[in-house]
């Protein structure tokens, strides 16, 4: 089964007996239903969404929103906390900053760069209030963009469901950034094998993960960059520094909870090798790896993991 | 006119992302966007001309039937009123998020027999305390409105306690899986009337795009209305998961011939009753037919059906819905011999015909030549949206704070605080549920059923 939300194709594969059919079906379309409520409700892209909502209005006074989406919130700011602002909700004006909204990226100004910098970070920017259930910010020009966490809030919303409809054996992916995994695909079999592309090198794989009731997520570099002063500049930034991400190519993270491995992924891209022990003690179930340039630039990769999960490491490809 | 390139912008860019089914039937006319939030715009240009042969008539207001639905309450400086919902599936919990946003909505209770749904109801009303029993709801004198959201057939034990015990009630549509059912619920709610207040959930009612829309309707913009098509098609098992048969058992009473109206008393009801409203009349005849084309999954109701309906005046509306393809999704449309009203997600359109007359409105409202293939098709914007930075007619349905529950609960609790009947009440649900339940009966049997007055009387 398969439904288009959030930009990405979703896929859902069942691998329970087929005698439940009916049922099997209708705990899939359950799922995407969820998927689309969350889209609804977190949508950058949709004014009528929540947190389009309290972008446009938050900074004038609280924005009432519902419930699921303060507790939503609630949970990205102790993942920003949890990774040292690592993995934060308001790089957007960071992004902007850098050109990378909707630009192919230019090199700012110093000063712009430290105006954008007060406007990023959930713990001085953001305040959620849980009795009256609104959200507000302290400054204008706070901007909340859920992408780099709300595939992997939604896939778990969705597995949540599936797992409460009683399905025991799926697989379901988000494009294919984050995929999430509820039992085995046959009986007998050890969990569900997802590989991780190799970030340079197309049809190679870097590794391989072996899935069960757990998710995996993966952050690259892809995509957008541009040249100045004899480097490239990457689209992804520090929003602790706000400057771009230099060295680290890719991060991948396994772990139970599909919203914790889409934002730990992002931070570790982030935080590079260097933050693999901080990260490895204040999450002891997830596993975590980073992939960066080799010395010489071009050869293989330099990889570093934390946790057993990862198979057939091949950092040349 | 700078706002209009802004709309323009906006709309090429989301419109050319989606394939409008409904353009294609409508190529080479010149479509006139109705969108509710354009009201202020249309209340402050000169009144339209009447049709030939009519006096003058006033600007057309849009909610002049829906009562006190056209103005959502704007300050959260509101009296509460102590709420409790009953029945926590997909439509409890729709509501439980619309209430969320409606001013005054103190929900103190989530109620379902299932305990298991009971934190999906609590993660959408985290005050509420959440119980088995309903009649520890209708004990708690914090308690003023009861929303009854179970399954059809199980409303009417739990409507005639609440009114019993003082309760003003939010009923779901349809009231009832059977014309017994829904008498007794109408007759109940009637007698109850006017200390409590009853209402239907017919939410078209209480929308402001249908008042908006009614609007034109009522002061001629159509003349003489010819003809009435409603439809609705999804691709969806229209099934309800569960782990355990017992409780999918329970949660699919919609697909067994005991307990459901089908598609018509579940779904048709809320297009129909547009009818009945805009006609202000309940048809004369009903001829139905379907059958289990797609879902061939041990269901005893139809997944495909189409009913043809008599209106006073030899006017037909004609009805279809499927579950098995999801081409040209849902809409309703009005042909009159001077233009052409659709109703889609929330919008609204006009389709003038050439030889029509003017109306003096017109060069206000955005328009715009859809003969383009790819079925791009504009919608109007409204100045009002986009000063708050939405986009107009953008999924006003997905919009918490401006979908059909919304509007629905917002109607309910100012009739509540205002001691006023609401426009959707007991009589408007009792015929909608009869037309609907006889339109399944016909469904069922193949064949035409006449309506007498009798059937909706509540005496």
């Amino acid at each position: 089964m398969a439904r288009e939300a959030m930009r990405s194709r979703w896929e859902i594969v069942i691998a329970d007996p087929a005698d439940a059919a009916a049922r099997l079906r209708a705990a899939g379309e359950e799922a995407f239903d969820e998927i689309e409520n969350v889209e609804a409700q977190l949508s950058a892209y949709r004014p009528s969404s929540d947190l389009s909502r309290v972008n446009r209005s938050a900074a004038d006074e609280p924005v009432r929103v519902s419930p699921p989406v303060l507790s939503f919130l609630t949970r990205a700011a102790a993942l920003s906390a949890a990774t040292d602002g690592a993995f934060d909700l308001t790089v957007g004006p960071l992004l902007r900053c850098w050109g990378f909204a909707g630009g192919e990226g230019d090199l700012p100004e110093d000063e712009a760069v430290r105006q954008a910098r007060t406007l990023v970070g959930m713990r001085e920017n953001v305040r959620l209030d849980n009795d009256a259930t609104t959200v507000g910010f302290a400054r204008a020009g706070v901007w909340l963009d859920p992408g780099a966490i709300g595939k992997g809030y939604a896939l778990e919303r969705a597995l949540d469901l599936l797992r409460e409809a009683g399905v025991r054996n799926a697989l379901l992916h988000a494009g294919t950034s984050t995929v999430g995994a509820l039992g085995t695909p046959a009986p007998g079999a050890p969990g569900w094998t997802v590989a991780v592309q190799h970030p340079t090198r197309q049809d190679a794989r870097l590794t391989q993960v072996c899935l069960r009731d757990r998710a995996l997520s993966v952050s690259a570099q892809h995509g957008k960059s541009f040249w100045a002063r004899g480097r490239r500049f990457g689209h992804v930034l520090d929003p602790r520094t706000g400057q771009p991400v230099q060295d680290t190519v890719l991060a991948a993270v396994v772990a139970p909870s599909p919203t914790d491995t889409d934002a730990l992924s992002t931070a570790l891209l982030v935080l590079g090798a260097a933050g693999l022990p901080m990260l490895a003690a204040r999450f002891p179930d997830a596993h975590l790896l980073v992939a960066r340039e080799g010395p010489e630039g071009g050869g293989p990769l330099q990889v570093d993991t934390v946790g057993d999960a990862w198979q057939d490491v091949t950092p040349d490809g | 006119m700078a706002e209009k390139n802004d709309d323009n912008t906006l709309n090429r860019r989301d419109l050319l992302q989606r394939s409008s089914a409904l353009a294609l039937g409508f190529l080479g006319m010149g479509a006139a966007n109705l969108h509710a939030q354009e009201l202020v715009a249309a209340a402050e240009t000169p009144a339209p001309v009447p049709p030939p042969g009519q006096t003058p008539a006033a600007p057309p207001k849009p909610g002049t039937e829906g009562g006190n639905a056209k103005k959502p309450t704007a300050a959260s400086n509101v009296a509460p009123v102590g709420i409790a919902v009953i029945g926590l599936g997909d439509q409890g919990r729709k509501h439980l998020t619309s209430l969320g946003y409606v001013p005054g909505a103190d929900v103190r209770y989530v109620c379902d027999t299932y305990p298991a749904i009971h934190k999906r109801a609590q993660d959408l009303a985290p005050k509420a305390a959440a119980i088995t029993d309903y009649r520890k709801a209708l004990d708690d004198k914090a308690v003023q409105a009861i929303y009854v959201a179970t399954p059809s057939h199980l409303h009417r034990e739990i409507v005639l306690a609440a009114l019993q015990a003082g309760k003003h009630v939010y009923c779901e549509a349809p009231l009832a899986s059977s014309i017994e059912d829904a008498k007794a619920i109408a007759t109940a709610a009637k007698a109850a009337s006017p200390k409590q207040i009853f209402h239907a959930g017919m939410q078209q009612r209480t929308n402001p795009q249908h008042n908006h829309v009614l609007g034109f309707v009522r002061t001629g913009a159509l003349n003489k209305i010819v003809n009435a098509r409603s439809v609705w098609n999804k691709k969806t098992s229209w099934r309800k998961p569960a782990a355990s048969p017992e409780r999918e058992q329970a949660l699919n009473w919609h697909l067994r011939k005991a307990t459901s109206g089908g598609l018509m008393n579940e779904i048709g009801i809320h297009q129909v009753d547009v009818t009945n409203w805009f006609l202000k009349s309940t048809p004369i005849s009903v001829s139905g037919f379907g059958s289990i084309l797609q879902w061939r999954d041990g269901r005893e109701v139809p997944d495909t059906v189409q009913c043809l309906f008599e209106y006073p005046g030899n006017v037909f509306l004609s009805y279809s819905a499927t579950l098995a393809n999801s081409f040209d999704g849902a809409y309703e449309l009005f042909q009159g011999s001077d233009a052409a009203i659709v109703l889609r997600d929330g919008r609204a359109w006009m389709f003038k015909e050439v030889d029509a007359p003017a109306l003096g409105w017109e060069v206000y409202a955005s328009k715009e030549k859809i003969g383009d293939e790819t079925g791009i098709m504009l919608v109007a914007d409204a100045t009002k949206l986009l000063a708050e930075g939405k986009k107009p007619g953008e999924h006003t349905d997905t919009d918490p704070t401006r979908g059909s529950l919304y509007f629905a609960g917002d109607h309910f609790l100012t009739a509540i605080r205002e001691k006023k009947e609401s426009v959707s009440g007991a009589q408007e649900g009792y015929e909608a549920n009869v037309v609907a339940l006889k339109a399944h009966e016909a469904v069922m049997t193949g064949g035409k059923i006449n309506f007498t007055k009798e059937m909706f009387s509540l005496g």
